[in-house]
């Protein structure tokens, strides 16, 4: 009991200089609670099934990257403990002077870390549960929800498995103390605070070849991943990321010295204030942190890849869908033999009535040729990309075609522009990326088409970037577009094509409130009318808008969760590291604070030598991650932009945001703690 | 003569009504320019209190101290710390060197403080360096010098900004006899050739002979006043040892 209530005054004692450290788990407990009760929030369970699912995967994946973010944790704090032991060896020292053994020293630090453990797993739950009502908010936002049946709600089963996760790592710890303090001899116990440290200096010659050395490595690792064949070679992309590992860490570890040089070599700047002071601490200080200061880097590297890379492709998403997904609602009617009614018959069958529906609808037809292949399009330049995978798609598929008339009433639809065709030319309207230069390169070579009976030429030698059916993708392959007339005569019960009416329509009313009225009574209608829609041989399909954006966010959803959930935890154990170092540092230097004191310095110099270290701490690998990730995002807008997706600014310039926010936090907070203790005499 | 250090009727009490602890009971006394000035007595005698008084880290109960003309007294905050940046030089018995840093960037920080321009930095330290004879040990850090280059290095320190009053608190409290003597003598030359006004906290006979005047200070009161005069340092050390032995108590055991 005595022990225990040691363990309790030593916390205590330290939580005020380590408040930062219990935020940071705190909040590390509150994030795993977050993410992994989402299948829990009753907001979630009203969504459609397909957007479900999407939850359901996203839960797995979350699951998944737990396990890995409750290692990162444990890290973080047997890292922490480090620190704390070696500022506590001369208590331990005094402990073990007075009779107490190894083991009941032992005890003391389980004690601490069960307290710990404890306190920020109770008060972490609690953050996490309301911060879970927030969440469910935003993801109710997200999948386009319905949130009239949002309630408070508690997940069981993220409740047991942050604890069983949480106390596994804090047993570990516990484990890991252990084994640590039965490994110090008495002596250096009590003596250690006292700290002859004797400041090595590198061999200047030697951080110099090394430093060139890591500036190379890093510039080689970054020219390599900019190279196409290395991006697609995974074992290359490996390699390089393993010599910008090394890099960083030689970086780091030369930095320290040079930059003492270097700096030292400027009077005008070295011999100003505090300067000689302020560089002697952060070259001691560097030195022994080579290797914090190299996982600080990279795990603010990846920080950044993932915020950027998950906003990006979330962002690009959504405008995407803007793009893609033009009016309410697109129905389709395929003629066949067994489906030979118009769609207005069609649908009166079963008691829809389009003109209700929308006024002013009209119906056009995309024709899928059997005469006309899309490699008669291509013409010389199929041979020359025979080997392309795309190709054998090309080979047997009949092109699509419609007829400028026609596709100018979607284009007007769509609210894009009309186009003008000149007798015996035609165009292709396409958006499928794979597809489009192949076009443009057979249009510029002037291939002539013919079609019933009717010799075309290209009218431009550039494909028009559009889609005649919504999607949620930029999958359009193309559409041959002819003047009127070329296709007549061309009929499906003649099997010279397959017919498609295509009706893009907006849902009828002023308001947005009527609108949803109309759409939501279509919508009802459409699930209860087993006939029209239930039926494939009417051959009616619908796309519509809230479908479309249902699925495709639904995916942009798993990847900004899962970026967001590893960011953010990346983020604050890094932000958390630092600032413990600082702190730590802070307090065993306040000796030579008092020192600048006697000798005459005011508080302002010495606030300011404060911020300059603890300024230095967390820029330094800030900026070489901000350097690695230049590169790092252009191999992800490579990536990005092979799927049709561009825009990286804007997200660029949000995660930026979320990282001065967060970072910032953690810095000012670090600053005001080491000011305190630096102040308290 | 002008003086450098005027102290009128300090007072310093702790404690409260019950329990009054007067550690400076009512002292005054002058100091000055180019005067080498020793304060003895037993400790728990007051002259460290004094000395925390003087040099501002303590403020007095009532009671004026003048520097340089300046009631230090009434100087606040920032004025307070850059005065004594300015005005006050200080040797500590602990060295109080920055073990991080090397002899030369100890030196130069007092003057970094001060707002000194670079150029000037470089030159003055070596200039003071080479008077306190520690030229060869510039480079290196605490640790890798003897208790006496790092009371020099820190005499340097105090000197170099060429101070109104240089304090020095024990000086030679943890030197060997050999490089107190080597200190002392830096002290006597700074005194000698730059005119350097040196207040010196001691209970060690030897260390004070080296002084013009020395204050015997007992209970909180100045009990006596020696002045070198014209006499050797020999018949000097004797007189002290005589008011040391009239002083009693603890003084006896350190000779």
């Amino acid at each position: 009991m005595m022990l225990f209530k040691l363990s309790a005054a030593n916390m205590k004692k330290s939580m005020k200089d380590y408040a930062i450290y219990f935020m940071t788990l705190i909040l590390g407990v509150a994030l795993f609670y977050m993410f992994n009760s989402l299948d829990a929030q009753e907001s979630i369970m009203v969504m459609d099934t397909s957007t479900y699912d999407v939850v359901k995967l996203l839960v797995e994946i979350l699951g998944g990257v737990s396990v890995f973010i409750s290692f990162v944790l444990a890290f973080l704090m047997v890292y922490a403990n480090n620190f704390l032991m070696k500022r506590r060896k001369r208590e331990f020292g005094i402990y073990m002077t007075l009779g107490m053994g190894k083991g009941q020293i032992s005890r003391i630090l389980i004690g601490e870390t069960f307290l710990v453990g404890l306190i920020s797993l109770a008060v972490g739950l609690l953050a996490g549960v309301f911060g879970s009502q927030f969440m469910s908010v935003l993801v109710a936002e997200m999948f386009e929800a319905d949130m009239s049946a949002y309630a408070f709600v508690f997940s069981i089963s993220a409740f047991w498995k942050t604890i069983l996760y949480f106390g596994l790592t804090y047993l570990t710890v516990m484990a890991i103390n252990t084994v640590m303090i039965s490994r110090y001899p008495l002596i250096r116990l009590i003596h250690g605070d006292k700290r002859g440290e004797k400041v090595k200096l590198k061999n200047p010659v030697v951080s110099a070849v090394l430093f060139a050395a890591a500036v190379g490595l890093l510039g080689f690792a970054y020219y390599q991943v900019g190279r196409e064949e290395v991006i697609n070679d995974l074992d290359q992309f490996m390699k390089m990321i393993g010599i910008g590992v090394v890099g960083t860490f030689l970086f780091f570890w030369s930095l320290s010295g040079l930059l003492l040089r270097v700096v030292r070599s400027v009077k005008s700047v070295y011999l100003r204030r505090l300067n000689p002071f302020v560089m002697r601490q952060v070259n001691s200080q560097v030195n022994t942190m080579t290797v914090s200061m190299t996982i600080i880097c990279l795990m603010l590297f990846l920080t950044i890849c993932i915020f950027s890379g998950s906003l990006a492709i979330n962002e690009s998403n959504r405008t995407e869908l803007r793009q893609l997904v033009p009016t309410d609602l697109c129905i389709e009617k395929l003629y066949t033999q067994e489906a030979p009614l118009s769609l207005e018959e069609t649908m009166e069958q079963d008691g829809f009535e389009l003109s209700a529906l929308s006024s002013g609808w009209q119906e056009v037809f995309l024709y899928t040729l059997s005469e006309l292949s899309i490699r008669d399009v291509l013409g010389d330049v199929y041979e020359n990309h025979a080997s392309d995978l795309v190709m054998s798609l090309a080979e047997e598929r009949g092109m699509d075609a419609m007829t400028v008339s026609d596709y100018n009433i979607l284009a007007q639809a769509y609210g894009k522009e009309t186009l003008a065709l000149e007798n015996d030319t035609y165009q292709i309207v396409a958006n499928y990326q794979l597809m489009v230069p192949l076009y443009e390169e057979s249009m510029s070579q002037g291939v002539k088409i013919t079609l019933n009976g009717r010799d075309l030429s290209p009218s431009s030698s550039h494909c028009v970037n559009g889609f005649v059916e919504m999607s949620s993708g930029q999958n359009n392959g193309g559409v041959l577009i002819v003047p009127d007339g070329v296709l007549d005569g061309i009929s499906w019960e003649s099997g010279e094509a397959t017919v498609k009416g295509i009706t893009a329509v907006n849902y009828a009313g002023e308001t947005g409130e009527e609108k949803t009225a109309n759409e939501a009574a279509f919508f009802q209608n459409r699930v209860a009318s087993q006939t029209t829609f239930g039926r494939s041989q009417h051959g009616v399909v619908t796309l519509e808008r809230r479908e479309l954006y249902a699925a495709s966010i639904g995916v942009g959803a798993v990847v900004i969760f899962v970026g967001m959930y590893l960011g953010i935890v990346f983020l604050i154990c890094s932000a958390a590291l630092l600032a413990l170092k600082v702190l730590s540092e802070s307090s065993d230097n306040k000796a030579r604070y008092g020192i600048l004191r006697k000798i005459g310095a005011d508080e302002k110099m010495i606030t300011w030598a404060l911020f300059e270290q603890a300024a230095i701490y967390f820029l330094l690998p800030l900026l070489l991650a901000s350097v690695h990730s230049i590169f790092g995002l252009k191999v992800a807008e490579y990536f990005l932009n092979a799927m049709g997706r561009g825009q990286m600014v804007a997200s660029i310039v949000m995660t930026a945001g979320i990282l001065i926010l967060i970072y910032g936090g953690y810095f000012l907070i670090t600053f005001a703690g080491s000011r305190r203790i630096i102040r308290e005499t | 003569m002008s003086r450098v250090l005027d102290v009128q009727n300090v007072e310093k009490y702790y404690g409260n009504k019950g329990n009054l602890t007067k550690a400076i009971d009512n002292i005054s006394f002058f100091v000055e320019k180019g005067e080498f000035v020793g304060i003895m007595g037993a400790s728990g005698s007051g002259k460290t209190t004094l000395l925390n008084c003087i040099s501002t880290i303590d403020r007095v109960t009532s009671g004026k101290i003048w520097i340089n003309q300046k009631d230090i007294t009434k100087l606040k905050g920032n004025d307070l710390n850059r005065f004594r940046s300015r005005e006050l030089g200080f040797v500590f018995q602990d060295f109080n060197l920055l073990d991080t840093m090397t002899a030369y960037e100890n030196i130069a920080l007092a003057l970094t403080i001060q707002k000194v321009r670079p150029a000037d930095v470089d030159r003055r330290v070596r200039k003071i360096a080479e008077s306190l004879e520690i030229i060869d040990v510039l480079y290196k850090y605490p640790w890798q010098m003897s208790g006496g280059q790092k009371q020099r290095v820190a005499s340097a320190r105090a000197i170099v900004t060429e101070p109104q009053l240089i304090l020095a608190d024990e000086p030679t409290g943890s030197l060997d006899s050999k490089a107190a003597r080597m200190l002392l003598e830096c002290f006597e030359r700074l005194n000698w050739s730059m005119q350097a006004t040196i207040l010196m906290v001691t209970h060690d006979a030897f260390t004070a002979s080296y002084a013009d005047r020395i204050l015997f200070i007992k209970d909180g009161k100045l009990f006596n006043e020696l002045i070198k005069g014209k006499d050797s340092r020999k018949v000097f050390f004797n007189k002290i040892i005589d008011v040391v032995t009239l002083l009693g108590g603890e003084l006896n055991d350190v000779i």
